[in-house]
Order: C-alpha cells, then structure tokens, then sequence
C-alpha cells in the first residue's frame, strides 16, 4: 500500500481542480473495476458488481486537499492568495509551493504581521518574479496551489507528509479494493472531490448512487500529543471507528457492525469523538430518503499543516476494517 | 386536556438523543402506530406515519415535529467511576451541575453532574461561566464495571419526570419537541371518524437537533404537496429580548412568517384558526427560524411549509414549561386545516 500512499500524496489534487490526482486513482483501480466513471463534478465512481445486487454500498474516499487560489498579482510580482478549505495560516506558510502547472513559489506573509494577525489575506507568493508581467506569464488569477508534496519516513513505522488527508483515505479505499476477495453487495468506491469546501462532491455522487449503506474514509485528529486535550484517539491503537464529528452522527447499525468485524478478524479498532470538523458521511446519511451511514477514520496527528503524521500499522488496520466490510456486508 | 397530558407523558418518557433515536423509535411505534394506516422508521431516525382519505388523485398534507431530544453522549471512562461527556444539541452546561441523568448503556443507569461545592471554591470562581469539559457524571461505580456497562458513544440524557404545575401548565423533559407530537396525535384523534380532503403523512423526525437531518430525508421520501411544521418558540420570561414579548404562553399556537415558509399557505392557517374561532399568536422571522421548515421546504422541488409553534419556557433544560391549552390550541388549529378542502396552491 506504500506505494500508492506515496504516488497520492505526490500528485496535485486542489479543491476544485482534482484530474491530476484522478487519473492516477483511474489506472491504478481499472483492473479491479467492474465499472469506472467520472461525474459532471469530478468524482472518480469505481464500481465493483456484489455477490447480492439488491443492496448497494457507497465508500467515500476524497481526493481534494486544502490549498489557495490566485487573487491578484502585485505590481511587484508577489502573488496574493485566498484560501481554499480550512487553512492553518501560520503552519502553511514560509514553506515552498507548488501551482497547477508546475510552477514553484514560497508561501510567506506581510512582514511584521502579529502572529494573531496572521489569516489568509496577509499571505503572498513569491515565485521569483521581478514584475507583475513577469509574474503573469507564469501564474493567472485563478491558478490554485498547494504546498510543495513532502514523504518522511519516521519512527515505527509512522510517517509524515502533506496531504495525507486524505490521500490516505484513498490509499485505503484502493488497497482494500485490491485485496477483497468479493464484494457482498454491489459496491461504489467513490473518490470524491471538493470535500473541504462542504462535502460538495459527495453530495451528488450519493445522490446518483442513493446506496443502501455508505463507508466514509477520512483522517481524524489524534489527541496523544502535547497540548490537545479531551480527544481519545491515539496513533498506533487500530482503525478510529466514527461516533460523531461535526457534521454527523454516525447511524448505530454501521458503528456496531464495524465493531462486531473488527472483533472477528482481531483487528485493532479505538471510538472517535471528534468534536470539529465534518466528513463525507454526513452527506451519504442524507442522500434522498437517507441511508445508514458511517466512517472509518484513520488516526493524524496535526491536521491541516505540512507535516500530518500516521502510523502504518493503524492504516493497515482500516483498510482490513473495510475490505471485512465490503465482502461480509451486514450481516 | 387531560387526555394531551397523558400523551405528552408518555411521550416525554422515552429516550431518544439525536443521532441514536433508534433507542426510543419503537417505544415511539407501540405509542402511535395504530394513528396510521401505514408506518415505517427511517434510517435517520424518523417515524413515519400514513393515513389515506381514499380519494383518487388527493394531494397530501404533512405534519412534522420532531422526535429527537438534545443530550450528551459518553466522550471517556475515567478512574472513580466518572464519565466525560460531550453535547448533543444545544445545551447551556450552567443548568448541568448536580443535575440527574440516565445513561442508556447496556443496562440503564442513573448518573448525576458533578458540582463544586461553594466551600471549595476561590473567591469570586462562581461568578465565572462553567464548560461542559469542567464537569463530569459521577455514577458510584468502578472504572471496570463501569466500562461493562458504557462505551464511547453512549448516549446520556436528562431525567425529568412530567409535572403539573398550576392550572394547564406543565413542566418536564423533552417537550422540545415532543409537545408537538402529541398536538399532532391528538389532532389526528380529533380527525378519526371524519372523512378527509387530503391524505395525511406525518413525520417524527430525528437529528432536528444537529441540523434538521430526519426532516429532510423523510419528507423527501413522502414527497408531499404541503406541510405543516410544529415546533416549540421561547414565550416571554423578563429577561428575555423585547422583541419576543408577545410571545405569551396562553396565547395559542404562534404562526410564523417567514421567508422559510409559505406566506400563502400561513396565510391560510390564519383564516382557518380566524374562522374557527381558536386561539393564535403571530410572529416574525425574517430568515432563519431554527426549525425543520428550511429543510422541509427545500425538499425535492419546494414544498409550500407553514410553521406553527408552541410556547415554551426555559428550552433545552429538565424543566421546560408549556401550557396544555397551547397545545390543545395546536392540535384543533391543525384538525381543522386538515379537514378544511380548501388548501389549494
């Protein structure tokens, strides 16, 4: 599965502008696919034809991350940015980007800037520019960037990088797609984009499927480190399996199922209670008539900055979860 | 009235926090169902309930309230036989201290908020606002019996048993928006041997608390042609805003206007409740109205929503007061809009 993490989180995959990212997912999923297409919004649908077609199931991986979209050029040749999706300003910025076409700059923000003060509008790029026309050759309003892809191998087997939300959760979906033996019902691995911006992609692509059952993968903070509180998840103790974030509260059905396979197969799971932040799940639960919906969350440490961090052995730990899902069903 | 006391009764005594309605649905189904032709539970949460008037080609008309209730469910097992909690809905932690709870494990039991006695307390520390992370749920059990019984994600809600206060007051748990489901049931009483213009859908929604979610998917499976949405509404205390003074408990039901509701079809509740002489207040909100008519209204392709509101004071607490009148008020105001043929958009 390493090599998959490794080729996602490499690949540029902004809110809103995800083929890049897609078309890697696209190859590495056609020979296992019953079924692939792209939506209208960009979602990439892979279909796997189940054992039992009455019911289906939807898992919810979503390729897009947070990153910036061009505003304005100064006249100088700085680039002013906005942000897309649920941007750590002061953890984002003196560290290197990358825009759509390959072009590199340096995400910094006005000088002197208090840290209080540090938001999204005091942040610019600088690709090295002289002039706004210089500038301009290379970069356009509306031209998205993200920071510059980094893989760290760590400790025990835990690694860094950015973007593992939730290229991870890609990596999950497509590992456990490869190793299901079968899958019980007909099953949709859904990698979704514009999650961060309000789970826009998940929302039609539910609503096209209407699944019976639907499996969000997504990262979820880790609460064993220096100064977060209140958080139970750890790294290291098994697939997170979801209660609540946010924007969800997961159905009972799907958490005690996910529990009652976790314990079958021995695989290490922990609950999370997530307190901020929303996931895919919520839109599958409210697709049409609603459906029974839940997430299998990996545990990350510092979310939404360039060093998110796993543990191999809890991403393991998922994707079993979920192929234990895929090819034993309900019941 | 009496006969809406001894509904809401029943109905305030079933657990039901929002996200896990399914501990209390069937409890809810034994109570109600036989109100229906035909009924169902929803994967969200929601019941829901159909009468049909036999006539081809007859529009139906939807009555929602809600079933969830605000709550907690457990965030961590501690040593000492605490449980951490988090809040499920809206729940000021100031009303949580030494309070009662019932823990809906794998057995029921009774908890209690932890409180810090003034005797312990630095000067000046009981001026400061409390977070619900200050508090706990002491149980009286061991960290292992305790964690037999509990798990992360057990819900917890208040208890409260109903009482009557003087004359047609009455105080209890979970009247948001239970209150409104026994309007609703005692309207469809009012409505059992008459012969209907319209069939009937009624919907007792989950997840209203955390963002109208039964709401929306159930009236997207009934699809109906118009609804009626029942909530509770903050009746004037003395500290509250000036703008809600004439919110009065006593009053009648209090109809919405607002751009999340049908200005047609509240007009027309209007005329009805006019006509037959009953009770209503009316009330403004611009935009938002924090209840299931947004969600309703927006389903499928836009569903004409009026919404109507009981009176009730100190909301999302053990002890909200709401008047039986009121209620009474509510059921007749809805009864006769059903039997009324003359909803036409």
């Amino acid at each position: 599965m390493l090599d998959l993490i490794k080729k996602f989180t490499a690949a540029f995959s902004v809110t809103g502008e995800e083929t890049a990212l897609r078309s890697v997912i696209e190859k590495e999923a056609a020979i296992y696919a019953d079924g692939i297409s792209t939506d209208p919004m960009g979602n990439l649908i892979v279909y796997k034809k189940g054992e039992n077609s009455g019911k289906k199931l939807m898992i919810a991986a979503h390729m897009d991350e947070i990153g910036f979209v061009v505003t304005y050029i100064e006249d100088n040749g700085f680039i002013r940015v906005s942000n897309l999706g649920g941007i750590n300003s002061i953890s984002s910025s003196y560290h290197t980007v990358r825009f759509n076409n390959g072009t590199p700059g340096v995400l910094v923000f006005d000088s002197g800037t208090k840290p209080e003060d540090i938001k999204a509008n005091k942040l610019f790029v600088d690709i090295g520019a002289r002039s706004a026309k210089e500038a301009g050759k290379k970069i356009k309003i509306g031209d998205t960037c993200a920071l510059t892809p980094v893989f760290q191998k760590l400790m025990n087997n835990r690694f860094t990088a950015k973007a593992f939300d939730d290229r991870i959760g890609c990596a999950v979906a497509l590992d456990s797609l490869r190793n299901a033996k079968k899958t019980k019902y007909d099953t949709y691995y859904v990698f979704t984009v514009q999650e961060e911006v309000g789970c826009r992609g998940s929302k039609t692509a539910s609503f096209s499927i209407m699944p019976d059952y639907a499996v969000a993968l997504d990262v979820t903070t880790a609460g064993d480190v220096p100064g977060e509180k209140n958080q139970p998840v750890s790294l290291g103790k098994g697939a997170a399996i979801k209660i609540k974030d946010n924007s969800v509260i997961c159905s009972k059905v799907i958490v005690d199922r996910l529990t009652a396979l976790a314990e079958k197969h021995k695989i290490k799971y922990q609950y999370e209670i997530l307190t901020a932040g929303g996931t895919d799940t919520s839109s599958m639960q409210l697709a049409g008539a609603g459906c029974d919906a839940g997430c299998i969350s990996i545990p990350t440490r510092y979310i939404h900055t360039p060093m998110e961090t796993i543990d191999f052995s809890d991403v393991k730990a998922c994707s079993s979860l979920l192929t234990a899902l895929t090819e034993e069903g309900m019941e | 009235m009496d006969r809406i006391y001894e509904i809401a009764c029943e109905l305030s005594s079933i657990p039901a926090v929002s996200g896990r309605e399914d501990m209390g649905l069937h409890r809810l189904a034994e109570l109600c169902g036989d109100y229906f032709d035909r009924y169902e539970l929803t994967p969200v949460g929601s019941f829901i309930g159909r009468i049909d008037c036999g006539r081809i080609g007859a529009k139906t008309l939807l009555f929602d309230a809600h079933f969830d209730e605000v709550g907690f469910f457990v965030s961590e097992i501690c040593e000492g036989g605490f449980l951490k909690v988090v809040n499920i809905g809206g729940i000021d932690p100031r009303i949580l201290s030494a309070s009662e709870v019932l823990i809906y494990g794998k057995r029921t039991i009774t908890g209690v908020f932890t409180s810090k006695p003034p005797h312990l307390q630095e000067p000046g520390e009981s001026e400061k606002p409390i977070k619900l992370t200050d508090l706990a749920v002491d149980t009286g059990y061991l960290k292992e019996q305790l964690s037999e019984i509990v798990s992360i994600g057990t819900p917890v809600a208040y208890k409260s048993p109903v009482e009557r206060l003087q004359g047609d007051y009455i105080t209890g748990k979970s009247f948001d928006d239970r209150i409104c489901i026994a309007a609703i049931l005692r309207a469809l009483e009012f409505l059992k041997e008459k012969e209907l213009p319209v069939n009937i859908a009624v919907q007792f929604s989950g997840g209203e608390e955390i963002g109208y979610k039964g709401a929306a998917t159930a009236s997207y499976s009934i699809n109906p042609d118009f609804a009626v949405v029942l909530d509770v509404t903050n009746a004037y205390v003395p500290d509250a805003p000036d703008y809600r003074k004439d919110i009065k408990i006593g009053g009648g039901g209090s109809i919405s206007y607002s751009a999340k509701t049908s200005r047609k079809l509240t007009d027309k509740t209007v005329a009805v409740a006019r006509k037959n002489g009953i009770p209503y207040q009316l009330f403004a909100e611009p935009n938002r109205t924090g209840t299931n008519a947004g969600a309703v209204q927006t389903s499928r392709g836009g569903i004409p929503t009026v919404l109507i509101s009981v009176p009730l004071k100190n909301m999302h607490t053990a002890n909200e007061v709401v008047s039986l009148l009121d209620v009474y008020n509510v059921a007749k105001l809805i009864s006769e809009l059903a039997a009324d043929g003359g909803i036409d958009l």
